[in-house]
């Protein structure tokens, strides 16, 4: 049943995804380990994806007709300056999260969600004003025909055509955030705060600005990851909405105990499954089924519910074991030390 | 001058002895955060319109908030759309006082709105199908409630992984146990309108049909919500576990009966919801059950920002469920006075702004609490006699 572009779908979506959420865990977890709350990685997945597509867009009117735009080599640096510019958009958004957060000691949850739905409504308004489109629709293919590869090889095409560089900056972003955590005195501090933040305080480690970079670093990732998941999905236009991955990565977080390298294995479990659900599905349906009138595993539905069911299930076995950070979503007030 | 000065200052003596004195209560400030963040919400928005076209932020302000009020069909239209919004805020506020996050209400909103769906297909009467949705409800918000009660599991986390369950669920159960006739004709992704005898009773008020017997249902329950939460063993045992966990473990309150009971009855609150969605007297909307789309309802959701900016108070979530209904309703109008400047996103930003706002209500709420301890404003008024006092001994 299943063919070689079959299994090079797979690939694709599981390294995007894989990558994806990695990252956007990461996003999660220096947040939360300087003892900042970011149920705001959504928000920060739309901005970052936003800005980046959007970048594209606009490069591709500048620049029409170049070799910037028209060839692959060219696309690298565009690509490249897209990633950037997502990052960038990520760490501005961060100080609508951290500031109110530190400084006026405001309900992060509370806070993160708000900025979730702030995200969605200034990407939208943006849009309509640099694109004039009432809907709030992005195109994410515009470069689509150009990342196409043609080896021959149907699993290496269906694999790799539509994949771009930030997929690789990504990859680099990974390895460079789980030394930082686990290997650098930054980290260490970082994850200090969020134990005990007067006890680090009380050595000389400035809380405040800890938390602030934890949260930046954080919406950072989130960014990128947004900007890898929606302009290397298949999809044509995005919706300028992050389909719950913002929550999704919060979840593998958690799921993997607060751990650099736990995490890793959570998301690329969870990726195994969310890249198994469209492609087994595709694969079904060009075999010919007949969905409305199928059994049970046939059905679309159950095999997108699969991962979410399982993570439950496995949420449900280590919870007993899983350890958040102490002072997590609890404002540090200099004068109660 | 100095005379007119203190004239003015006896004048308004009262009044500072009145406003120091209801700052003192914690209803006060709540209430004076949420209306600031109301306004600053507006002012942002107007902000925004005046930057993209200058000529029309004014009529665009006035139309923001008073479209819902100009004629009795947009008044009508902000009530019934207000209903279902009340529940998914208290389901969302009660959890909130025991410091639970039910993010789950989107899911168990969905479950309430298709099971009543469902049974009122099947020929049920409109009591019935709300005591399924809520029941149906209860049970999607057990399930979190059980977890984390006995096995530890993060509740924002398990209420996440809910809503996409249930949301699939429905999209697999559409497609095999429903049966055909359930389902819309032309599309069969939805199912049918639920039919008349499901929907809630009109009250009957004339030009505004679709205010339905839902809206005295939700006072009713916000009345009972109050009472439990102030008024009884368990709503005081609930709120002293949600400002201290340990403290209440300590003098003997049940946890897991707390966590589970408070996250049932926001299940079931958010079931009823559910219901009355898809049941109001008039056009009811479709209910979309095929899961193709990847997006969850967005009415729980909706919950959240109705619950932040009545600050979880059960009472102030008719007042804010209305507010944004009334921001929500002036989009087209919104749209047709600036010639399509201001597009329908505009009032979701505004709505998101308060929002942001409404969070940072304990720093205006401290904010608040400290021009009391301060006496700043008090003393400013009443210090004044004294001193004179005080100047005319020392002639």
């Amino acid at each position: 049943m299943f063919s070689a572009s079959d299994y090079g779908l797979f690939v694709k979506y599981f390294i995007m995804y894989g990558i994806g959420f990695i990252l956007g865990s990461y996003g999660g977890l220096f947040s939360e380990c300087s003892g900042i709350i970011n149920i705001a990685l959504e928000g920060s997945m739309v901005f970052g994806a936003f800005s980046g597509l959007i970048f594209l867009q606009v490069m591709n009117t500048w620049l029409a007709g170049t070799w910037l735009v028209t060839t692959m080599s060219g696309l690298l640096i565009v690509y490249l300056l897209a990633s950037i510019v997502a990052v960038i958009a990520g760490f501005i958004f961060s100080y609508l999260l951290s500031f109110v957060s530190i400084k006026l000691g405001a309900n992060q949850t509370v806070v993160g969600t708000a900025l979730n739905t702030v995200a969605v409504a200034v990407c939208t308004i943006i849009n309509t004003q640099i694109s004039g489109k009432d809907s709030p629709e992005v195109s994410n293919n515009i470069f689509s025909s150009i990342l196409l590869l043609d080896t021959g090889n149907a699993f290496i095409d269906r694999a790799f055509s539509g994949l771009n560089i930030s997929v690789i900056i990504g990859l680099i972003a990974i390895v460079a955030l789980w030394l930082i955590f686990n290997k650098t005195k930054f980290g260490l501090r970082l994850r200090a705060c969020g134990e005990n933040p007067a006890a680090a305080d009380s050595v000389g480690i400035n809380v405040y600005r800890l938390r602030y970079s934890g949260t930046a670093i954080g919406s950072c990732a989130a960014a990128l990851a947004g900007f890898i998941i929606f302009s290397c999905l298949p999809i044509g236009t995005w919706q300028i909405n992050a389909l719950g991955y913002g929550f999704l990565v919060i979840a593998i977080e958690i799921f993997g105990n607060w751990k650099a390298t736990n995490i890793i294995f959570c998301s690329l479990f969870f990726a195994f499954f969310m890249a198994f659900a469209p492609t087994f599905t595709a694969a079904l349906s060009s075999s010919g089924i007949e969905w409305i009138d199928g059994t049970i595993f046939e059905q679309r539905p159950l095999y997108y519910l699969l991962p979410y069911f399982i993570a439950l299930l496995t949420l449900v076995i280590f919870s007993k074991r899983s350890r958040a950070p102490k002072a997590e979503g609890i404002p540090y007030d200099k004068s109660s030390r | 001058m100095n005379k007119f000065i203190s004239g003015v200052k006896a004048a308004f003596r009262p009044l500072a002895i009145g406003a120091h004195s209801i700052n003192k209560r914690e209803w006060f400030r709540n209430l004076l955060a949420s209306v600031i963040s109301i306004l600053l919400g507006l002012l942002f928005g107007f902000l925004v319109m005046l930057c993209v076209k200058p000529q029309s932020a004014f009529p665009g302000l006035w139309t923001l908030i008073s479209t819902g009020f100009s004629s009795a069909a947009d008044f009508n239209r902000v009530i019934y759309k207000a209903t279902p919004m009340i529940f998914s805020g208290m389901a969302i506020a009660f959890a909130f006082k025991l410091n639970l996050f039910n993010i789950g209400v989107t899911g168990q909103v969905t479950i309430g709105a298709f099971s009543s769906l469902l049974c009122g297909l099947g020929g049920a009467n409109w009591f019935v199908c709300l005591l399924v949705g809520m029941i149906s409800g209860a049970v999607a918000g057990f399930i979190p409630g059980f977890l984390k009660a006995k096995f530890g599991v993060n509740e924002v986390l398990s209420g996440i992984m809910l809503n996409w369950t249930i949301y699939y669920i429905i999209g697999l159960a559409g497609r095999m146990w429903v049966p055909r006739e359930f389902k819309d004709r032309i599309n069969p992704s939805e199912l049918l309108m639920m039919p008349e005898a499901g929907r809630m009773p009109s009250l009957g008020i004339p030009d505004m049909q679709q205010i339905s017997a839902g809206l005295i249902i939700a006072v009713i329950v916000v009345i009972i919500i109050f009472v439990i939460l102030n008024k009884t063993n368990f709503g005081f045992e609930l709120q002293m576990t949600g400002k201290n966990q340990y403290a209440s473990q300590y003098s003997g309150v049940n946890q897991t009966k707390s966590i589970i009971l408070a996250l049932t009855i926001s299940g079931a609150l958010a079931g009823i919801c559910g219901y009355m969605l898809y049941s109001e007297p008039g056009s009811p909307t479709k209910f979309l059950w095929d899961s193709s789309s990847n997006t969850l309802l967005n009415d729980g959701f909706n919950g959240i920002s109705v619950s932040l900016i009545a600050q979880n108070s059960p009472i102030g979530c008719i007042f804010s469920s209305i507010v944004l209904t009334v921001i929500d309703g002036a989009q087209n109008s919104l749209k047709t006075i600036s010639e399509n400047a201001y597009n329908t996103h505009y009032t979701e930003l505004i709505k998101s702004v308060v929002i942001y706002i409404a969070a940072l209500s304990s720093f205006f709420s401290m904010a608040l609490r400290s021009l009391n301890d301060k006496n700043d404003l008090l003393s400013y008024f009443t210090r004044d006699k004294k001193k004179k006092v005080a100047t005319k001994e020392g002639k």
